[in-house]
């Protein structure tokens, strides 16, 4: 059986322990590139792609669930991906992410918004 | 002139190419030290609508160019329209073998357009009244002849515009007068000298309308200035700030040219920047577009770009069939382009091959299409594939949703576009003391030499 059936379609990314409270870090998800962030409204896993000007929202500020980007400041609902200024209009792609076994597996399938 | 900014781990791309393991071809050993004038480059060509209008006149009435590949049309009878704007409308017809022709895509019955997709049969019909014209353009059949006495053979053959074709690239000029083709090339042809795109064939094509003018848009891919902010998730391994840029004046056109050398991290990185993690990050998007697992290349060797160049020239051999041995590391890893007056951009090598062609649209200078194609090398056998459909994309589409045959390029793409339409708004409102562009003297003269050129053609020197 291969690992996808296996996890139920979830993907094994990090381990828990190298995303400390408060900290994002971005992986590749097959060919996606997804920021996890580990915050005080918990754990989310959103694509690494502002929809403003498609730079990345790495290192973005995160405050009440919500990521600002550090290029020109649009800003995210980390939980549903929704736009909460009119910087970008789109939503962000956001993906499920679960922990097992301490470690960090997200879902590579997009959470229709 | 500083000519570009290096780092310790970041040469320019001019020491970049003494380095190559290969023999370099002649479209990346050409130099040129040619600094265009400084000129003042008013905001107001950007929209004005007289400015506009002088451009149809004063060019595209009168200069040769590029309006579609061979093949596009691989059958007698094949035809596809080509417009600027609204003002200028042809179609191109395959009309023998080895025969194209240009033709007023206007029916001359009572006007209506004859060619509005990429078609194919051995008659032009119109879909009015049904008058016919062969693929050579002369007249085929007029229902009801008898009540059309003075319409002859002779005088309804179909207006012809001039053609000539390079490299599998077909030209036209409006102009009955115009000079042929190769006094508008310059040194294009030297250049492409054994890389010529007759070699090659198109594997994707997108036609993308855009909130901006046709000059706005063009001039947004002519530097890789706008790397560092644009693009600043591809920095890691894009030698943007080393990038090295040439113009060649001559008595039969201008081109230009610019090298943005890629598996070596941004110079704006700085001095302890990662080779491994620049040529790791471009392998990776190579391995992506062709499926297949990345190589394992190891930068503390010192020659991280020949050894991801020999794993191009092996998998890109293995893929179609044909050898590579003799390309350089240059063409198979980085990203050269040319320009040639007013608006045709073929690049150069396998890096990013594309091709562009930058068109106003409609009646409105503050629109434009974006015509873009992926080509390839033809494979080993020779044999061209099947002609790919044309992908219009419209105003507010984007490449990731609706182009994915642009693999990663899509991605690239829908952040030049992200700018465009703001810069369109900022031309109008901006002070008076600023509306004009302060360019940069180095990494963006191309712009400045394209302005010349224009200013040139339309008589405002
Ligand atoms: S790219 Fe995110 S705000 Fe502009
Ligand atoms: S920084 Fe170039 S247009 Fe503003
Ligand atoms: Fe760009």
């Amino acid at each position: 059986m291969n690992q996808e059936v296996k996890n139920e379609g979830f993907l094994d990314t990090l381990a828990l322990s190298e995303l400390p409270p408060d900290s994002q870090k971005s992986v590749f998800v097959r060919t996606t590139r997804v920021l996890l962030c580990n915050t005080d409204a918990g754990l989310f896993a959103i694509e690494d792609r502002c929809t403003h000007a498609f730079q990345p929202l790495a290192g973005g500020d995160i405050e009440d669930g919500i990521i600002s980007c550090p290029k020109h400041g649009a800003c995210f609902d980390l939980a549903s991906g929704k736009p909460t200024n009119n910087v970008a209009t789109r939503p962000v792609k956001i993906f499920k992410v679960r922990v097992r076994n301490e470690r960090i597996e997200v879902d590579p399938t997009p959470v229709p918004s | 002139m500083k000519q570009g900014m290096s780092s310790e781990v970041s040469p320019l791309a001019s020491e970049l190419l003494k380095m190559d393991s290969k023999e370099l071809p002649s479209g990346l050993t050409m130099h040129s030290d040619y600094v265009p004038p400084a000129n003042p480059i008013p905001f107001s060509r950007y929209y004005d609508p007289a400015f506009a209008r002088l451009e149809y006149e004063k060019l595209w009435k009168k200069s040769w160019q590029y309006a579609c590949r061979v093949e596009d049309l691989p059958n007698i009878g094949d035809r596809m329209p080509y417009d600027v704007g609204a003002e200028l409308s042809y179609f191109i017809v395959r009309s023998g073998a080895n025969e194209f022709r240009a033709f007023n895509n206007a029916c001359l019955h009572r006007g209506n357009r004859l060619v509005s997709a990429q078609v194919s049969g051995s008659s032009i019909r119109c879909s009015f009244h049904a008058w016919e014209w062969n693929p050579d353009g002369s007249l085929k059949n007029v229902p009801s002849s008898w009540d059309f006495p003075g319409v002859d053979a002779d005088k309804y053959r179909l207006p012809e515009a001039k053609l000539e074709v390079w490299e599998g690239f077909i030209f036209i000029n409006p102009d009955p007068d115009a000079a042929p083709l190769s006094s508008q090339m310059g040194l294009l042809p030297e250049a492409f000298k054994d890389r010529g795109h007759g070699d090659r064939f198109t594997f994707a094509h997108v036609s993308k309308k855009i909130r901006a003018n046709w000059k706005i848009l063009q001039e947004a891919f002519m530097e890789s200035y706008h790397v560092v902010e644009t693009h600043s998730d591809a920095l890691p391994f894009s030698g943007d700030a080393s990038t090295k840029y040439d113009i060649w004046p001559s008595e039969n056109g201008d081109i230009s040219r610019l090298i943005t050398p890629l598996a070596i991290p941004s110079p704006h990185l700085g001095d302890k920047a990662s080779t491994q993690v620049a040529v790791d990050g471009l392998a990776q998007l190579f391995a992506m577009a062709m499926g297949l697992e990345p190589p394992k290349i190891d930068a503390s060797k010192g020659n991280a770009r020949a050894q991801l160049a020999a794993w191009r020239r092996e998998t890109m051999g293995q893929a179609l069939g044909r050898d590579f041995s003799e390309r350089c590391d240059s063409e198979m890893v980085d990203t050269t382009q040319f320009f040639m007056f007013p608006n045709f951009f073929p690049w150069f090598g396998e890096g990013l091959p594309l091709i562009y062609q930058f068109l106003p649209y409609g009646d409105n200078p503050n629109e434009s299409v974006m015509n873009v194609r992926l080509t390839s090398p033809l494979p080993g056998n020779g044999v061209c594939p099947p002609p790919v459909k044309i992908n219009y994309l419209d105003f507010d589409d984007f490449f990731s949703d609706k182009a994915p045959e642009f693999g990663l390029a899509a991605h690239i793409f829908d952040q030049d576009l992200s700018n465009l339409g703001n810069i369109q708004l900022g031309l109008r409102p901006a002070h008076s003391a600023h509306s004009k562009n302060t360019l940069g003297r180095y990494q963006e003269q191309r712009i400045q030499h394209f302005h010349n050129l224009l200013s040139k053609t339309l008589g405002l020197e």
